[in-house]
Parts: structure tokens; sequence; C-alpha cells
């Protein structure tokens, strides 16, 4: 069975996550409407292209907008779930391992004592973000099934491979399962609010153009208070 | 009400999660001769060393009809010591090549720990074991 998770079944999950996110893209794009949304995107780029950077660039940096500065232990959480989350599946030395074993890409990894510091952080910052989430009224209010499932497939392999990390007698068992749970985000990335991996980046770009273009965003240096 | 219900699910599925990982038990056996792996001689640390299920390896080659020469190669010293042909590997691939070659076989045969199963082969647990008996 291993040799299935790991093998087919891997390829297969990265095949439906990277076609699935490009899809994501493309359908992203081609639904954008500049009359709906008022907005003349193929026209002044020298202000529409620096306009999305910043928008991205500065949401990236925690504390970086408004929107951030305005919940700091939101914020907070927000980057310590997403730090882990970034870094750890992609350059874990066992990951790297893998990766340069399979894939031939080899990356540079991560010292362990930090990756296991960043997987803990990242699965406390998730336990304390679905606390959040059931304690404030408003967040009750706004969190979907949607929400709370993609919360669940973020958790698992983050607690799995923990779990597998510890080396107990049941190693192997917590490793099947991380395996399992890493594919499942990967297959249900791409059909989930988990592609805000790819549509992040472009619906900050669209809202940093937007604002660039015609909401003077521009004239403020890349400064504008979104 | 509906969020409460998808909370409670949530913790539920979780909790299954754990049991399942609990009850579904791994065969790492303890005990056995191992003998460490000491060429090459790796400088990073950055997991902790291998102590080989020497005898274990043995057993099952005998049993296979297989003799030394399956790992260890024949040079004009007589028997290499060395794993199969890692002495001739680059220093920078050595590595892979063990990495590469354990776990070929173990798939091939589908016994054994496969590249996954990372903390099989280099566990804490057994290599302080180990130091402690030195």
């Amino acid at each position: 069975m291993l040799d299935f998770i790991t093998g087919p079944l891997f390829v297969i999950s990265l095949v439906i996550f990277t076609v699935g996110m490009l899809a994501r893209v493309v359908l992203y794009v081609r639904g954008l409407d500049w009359r709906l949304e008022r907005i003349a995107y193929r026209y002044h780029t020298d202000r529409s292209i620096p306009g999305a950077l910043a928008s991205i660039f500065k949401w990236l940096i925690p504390g970086g907008t408004d929107g951030w500065r305005t919940q700091p232990v939101a914020t907070t959480l927000f980057f310590l779930l997403h730090f882990g989350a970034v870094l750890v599946p992609l350059f874990l030395l066992g990951h790297t391992v893998l990766l340069e074993r399979y894939v031939g890409i080899s990356l540079p990894s991560l010292p362990g004592t930090l990756a296991d510091i960043l997987s803990v952080l990242s699965l406390a910052a998730i336990l304390l973000l679905a606390a959040r989430r059931m304690a404030s009224p408003a967040l009750r209010q706004l969190n979907s099934r949607a929400d709370w499932f993609i919360l669940l497939l973020t958790f698992l392999p983050f607690a799995t491979g923990l779990m597998a990390r510890l080396d107990t007698s049941a190693y192997q068992s917590w490793m099947v399962l991380h395996v399992l749970s890493g594919e499942l985000f990967l297959i249900l990335a791409p059909f989930t609010k988990l592609s805000h991996i790819v549509l992040f980046f472009l619906s900050r770009a669209q809202i940093g153009m937007d604002f660039a273009i015609k909401r003077g965003g521009a004239t403020r240096g890349g400064a504008f208070p979104w | 009400m509906r969020e409460k219900h998808i909370g409670f699910r949530t913790i539920l599925t979780s909790l299954l999660f754990l049991a399942l990982g609990m009850a579904l038990s791994s065969g790492v056996a303890f005990g056995e001769e191992r003998i460490p792996f000491t060429y090459p001689a790796f400088s990073a640390k950055k997991m902790p060393p291998v102590f080989f299920t020497h005898d274990q390896h043995i057993a099952y080659l005998e049993d296979k009809g297989q003799d030394c020469t399956a790992c260890h190669q024949m040079t004009d010293e007589g028997l290499s010591e060395t794993f199969l042909n890692v002495r001739n590997v680059a220093p920078g691939k050595q590595m892979d090549y063990l990495h590469a070659t354990c776990t070929e076989c173990h798939v091939k045969l589908a016994k054994g720990p496969r590249l996954v199963d990372c903390r099989v082969c280099h566990s804490e647990r057994i290599a302080s074991e180990y130091a402690a008996k030195k």
C-alpha cells in the first residue's frame, strides 16, 4: 500500500493540484470584466503593474497593511500558520530528500529544530484560529462549512506529520496517514478555498491595479491605505 | 447552531484519525543486533545515524539462497566492508546513492522501510540506545 500511495497516488495528486491550480488562474483571469468592474486593465500599465506588485508585497508582510494592523492577534496567528504552511512542506529535510530522489529537484532544507518549531507553531495557530472563529459571533456568522473544511485539511498533514516526527512505535502508521492527508490536501486544494494558494496573488493584483488605475493609489507612492 | 455542529464534526474526525493511527501499530523490532553505518562518515548530522539490522538482512538473504555479494563487492583485497559501490560514488552523491540502493531493494521485495519511512532507519531512540552502550 505504501508503494502505491507514495508512488502513483502521489503523482496523481501533484497533477491534479498543478492542473487544477492553473485552471483556477485561467478561469480567474477570464472571469475579469472591465465593464463590470470599471477598470481599464489593459491600459495604464505604468500605474497598474507597480500597483499590483505593491498590493501583493504589502499583504505578504506582517503588519504591512491597515487590514493587518487593525487585528494584531489574528494577524499574528495567521502568519504563524502560513510561515509553517509554506516553508515546511517545501523545505523540510525529509521532503527535500524525496523530491530530489523522485523528481530530481534539489531544494535547500530547513534545520531540523527550526522545522519542528515552525510546525508546532502552525498547528497551535490553527487551533487558536479555530477557537477564535468559534468565540467571535461575527466569525460564527461568516464562517461556512467550506471555511472549516480547509482548516481541517491543513490541520491533518501537520498533526500526522508531527505525530510521525515523535518517532513512536506507530511511526510507519503515522507516516501513511501523513502521506494520505497531504495528498488529500493537494487533490482538494483546487476545488476548495485552498485555491487561495494561487488566487491570493491574483485577487491582490486585481485590487492593486484597481486602486492604482482609478482610485489615486499610484499618487501615494504605493502607500495607499487599503 | 450549524457552526457548533461542524465544530464537533471537525473534532470527531480528528479523533477518529488519531484512533486509527494508534490502532495500526507498526512492527519495529527491538533488541536485535545492529551495526552502525560508518562509511561514508557524514559530517552534517542532520538526522540520527543509521544502525543497520545486519543479522536480519543476512537471515533474509540466506533464506533466498543469496550470499554476502548481494551487498558486498569482491575486491582485490577481499570482500569489501562497505555497501555495494558506495566507495566509488562522488562524495556529494553518496547519501543519495545509499538512499536509492537501500530503498530500491525494499520496494522490489516489498519488504523493509521505503524512502518515505525516514525514521525507521534514522531513529533517535536506536541511535541513543547504541550511543549509551559504547
